[in-house]
């Protein structure tokens, strides 16, 4: 099957500084995959790439099979996009927005705007001016421009970026329907797993402009470790006071917290023990962490399921 | 394709109330010439009553005859003092034409005299110029069989106010332009919908040159729209009845070398008017805004390059802004230098070609001559397109 996006070696320099370095990618129709990385990991500039707006120092990427650079219009005709926060024509309105994409795409027939604005629901406030929508709606606009032309390939740059809980969960809901129903193919940024687990097949990591690895989301959900987080208030007492204990590994301290890890089965005794020591716990929680301890030590713990 | 994305430009400039808004600037500074030209044809000097004028002309005359008699025959003051009273009597005879409609013969009596002044003026080596304009003025009006306009008394003409307000409202004009073009690429760049705009089918070049297309196009656009609402209102407040009077054209300055009143040998600008002609008011008028059009593009294509390269709307129409009130004030303190005729603010007034042959108002011999000044600014557009252009296709879209 022929990727609906393709990235060949790819790497940017930019003021001698690399900033993404070569970097492989597939996606294939119908599939979402996740790209994860720590803000400042590369992830916003091999998406200004992918789309077109800034040119990679060297490498190649196609776009159902059509080079970006070499036969852009191809390339961009089978791309929606929004590329951080959806910025429209805030004098137009949504409808007027709308249109002027419809020219610039060519092939956009006329019952498209209706539909498209039906499917994003933004029906009844589409001839007003994007000045008076709030963040939900225009962001629901941003992926009716991006829709619009019906592309193979959607790529969105943290999508959800001051999103309310509501619109996340629609959000979710329509890329997995685009890509199931009409095999789109899906590309989605985000610093947090959780939020890219709900809805890709799999996810690309990338961290100080290098892919980490790609993995299915199971593989990734297998590997984990757990790990258990207690809240306490010495934690420093309760640091030392775990470290003495055979079965709890890797003890560190958090602020008020505690990490370490241990069977699931030997934290009742853990509980006691703290107890006994005369430790108030507050809260006791397990968290599993998918990535090597030495990508959690540089993104600050940032990723974690 | 490239049609829509024109069409998609204009909607951006004329939603954003771009245009609205400088037609509007505009056409208050039009009304306000109205207005001014009002108040000094009706109000501050308020048509005179004929036998007032006549008896005016007859104490001049007598006044005149008797200064003749005090002064050397052939002196300096003497020629002056005869020049003035020749003028005086056609003055008077003209009071008569209103009376009786003979207005060609005033016609012809004016070309005699006008006619035998230059001969005499030049066999003297003596500047001739508004001579030339007069004379090609009656004889328009005889060739064409066209009333001239003394023939209506505390008449003012409308077309004339059309012009001259254009003439004037250049530097205006030419601001209004920044005003419109200056944020037609920065604005998407600092908005971010430059993203919206790149992300699809058409390329760059493309793209920019569709907004190219548009920063021309409005700009001809407002200059045409004011044209017109301005002519409707001259014509409503003044008439149009002026639209065939004569203007006299092509009129040039040479340097001549001549020995001043102590001896000494300097350069003085002579009129030439051998390529002097008239020609219709209504014509003068589209002359003058065809040579105001080439300018104003001029400073849109500036702006537009400036919209490129600077991210942000404000530096591109800071440095416009600059460059013009810089140019006027430049003008205004120099007066005369061949360094104004490098600079594109000067050929603001290329329309003064037409009446003078020189773009600076006070130096009328230029070196460089209309085609010149064209080429100048055609080199200022192709440059800056140039630069507008290299920069933007390889540009990183980092907002």
């Amino acid at each position: 099957m022929q990727p609906v996006l393709e990235l060949k070696q790819i790497s940017k320099k930019i003021k001698k500084r690399d900033i993404v370095i070569d970097i492989n990618l597939k996606v294939f129709p119908g599939e979402v995959m996740g790209f994860l990385g720590p803000n400042g990991a590369g992830k916003t500039t091999t998406i200004r790439m992918i789309t077109g707006l800034i040119r990679p120092t060297s490498g190649d990427i196609y776009i159902s099979g059509h080079h970006v650079h070499q036969h852009r219009a191809q390339a961009m005709a089978q791309l929606g996009t929004i590329v951080e926060n959806p910025e429209l024509y805030k004098f137009l309105t949504g409808r007027q927005n709308l249109q002027q994409f419809a020219r610039m795409a060519g092939h956009v027939g006329p019952g498209r705007i209706a539909e498209i604005s039906e499917m994003v629901g933004l029906t009844g406030r589409i001839d007003d001016k994007v000045r008076t929508y709030s963040l939900g709606m225009r962001q629901r606009l941003g992926l009716a421009q991006a829709l619009l032309h019906r592309p193979r390939l959607l790529v969105l740059d943290e999508p959800t970026n001051g999103m309310d809980p509501q619109s996340m969960r629609e959000l979710r809901e329509m890329i997995r329907k685009l890509a199931r129903e009409e095999g789109i193919g899906v590309f989605i940024s985000s610093h947090q797993l959780a939020e890219v687990q709900q809805v890709a097949d799999r996810v690309a990591i990338i961290d100080k402009g290098l892919i980490l690895r790609v993995e299915s989301l199971e593989q990734l959900a297998n590997e984990g470790r757990q790990q258990l987080v207690v809240t306490v208030n010495k934690p420093q007492q309760a640091a030392t006071l775990c470290s003495q204990l055979v079965y709890c590994h890797g003890v560190k301290v958090e602020e008020d917290r505690i990490i370490m890890e241990l069977e699931p089965e030997r934290t009742p005794e853990l509980v006691r023990e703290l107890v006994r020591a005369e430790i108030d716990v507050y809260e006791l929680t397990r968290r599993k962490f998918i990535l090597e301890d030495k990508f959690i030590d540089v993104t600050g713990g940032d990723i974690h399921v | 394709m490239f049609r829509g994305l024109v069409v998609n430009e204009w909607l951006k400039l004329i939603h954003k109330r771009r245009f609205v808004l400088t037609t509007a600037i505009f056409l208050a500074f039009s009304l306000y010439s109205i207005g001014n030209a009002y108040y000094w044809n009706y109000v501050k000097h308020p048509p005179k009553a004929p036998a007032v004028i006549e008896q005016e002309l007859r104490s001049a005359i007598t006044n005149t005859n008797k200064k003749l008699a005090t002064v050397k025959p052939g002196s300096e003051e003497w020629l002056s003092n005869t020049e003035y009273l020749t003028d005086q009597k056609l003055n008077l005879e003209e009071q008569g034409a209103i009376k009786n409609g003979q207005w060609q013969v005033v016609a012809k009596k004016r070309i005699a005299v006008l006619e035998k002044r230059i001969s005499e003026k030049e066999a003297a080596e003596k500047e001739v110029g508004w001579e030339y304009e007069e004379l090609a003025k009656n004889k328009y009006y005889l060739a064409h069989n066209i009333t001239p306009e003394w023939m209506y008394p505390g008449k003012v003409g409308g077309v004339e106010g059309v012009y001259s307000v254009f003439g004037s409202g250049a530097l205006l004009l030419a601001l209004m332009i920044v005003l419109m073009v200056a944020d037609i690429v920065s604005g998407e760049m600092s908005d971010g919908t430059v993203k919206l705009l790149l992300t699809r089918p058409p390329g760059r070049w493309k793209i920019l040159t569709a907004k190219y297309v548009t920063a021309v196009t409005s700009t001809i656009a407002l200059v045409m729209v004011g044209a017109l609402i301005t002519l409707a209102l001259n014509g409503l407040v003044f008439g149009i009845h002026d639209y065939n009077q004569p203007e006299a054209v092509g009129k040039k300055y040479i340097a001549k070398a001549v020995q001043n009143e102590l001896g000494i040998t300097e350069i003085r600008p002579f009129a030439d008017g051998s390529g002097v002609k008239a020609i219709p008011r209504w014509q003068f008028g589209l002359a003058i805004l065809g040579l105001l059009l080439i300018p104003l593009i001029t400073v849109a294509t500036l702006t537009f390059a400036a919209s490129v390269i600077f991210n942000t709307p404000l530096v591109g129409m800071g440095l416009m802004t600059a460059a013009l009130m810089g140019g006027v004030i430049f003008e205004a303190r120099m007066g005369s230098s061949t360094l104004l005729l490098a600079n594109f603010v000067t050929y603001l007034r290329l329309y003064a070609y037409l009446v003078t042959g020189s773009p600076v108002e006070g130096d009328p011999i230029s070196p460089v001559n209309l085609a010149g000044a064209i080429a100048i600014l055609v080199a200022y557009c192709l440059v800056s397109l140039a630069a507008a252009y290299a920069v933007f296709k390889r540009r990183d879209i980092l907002v």
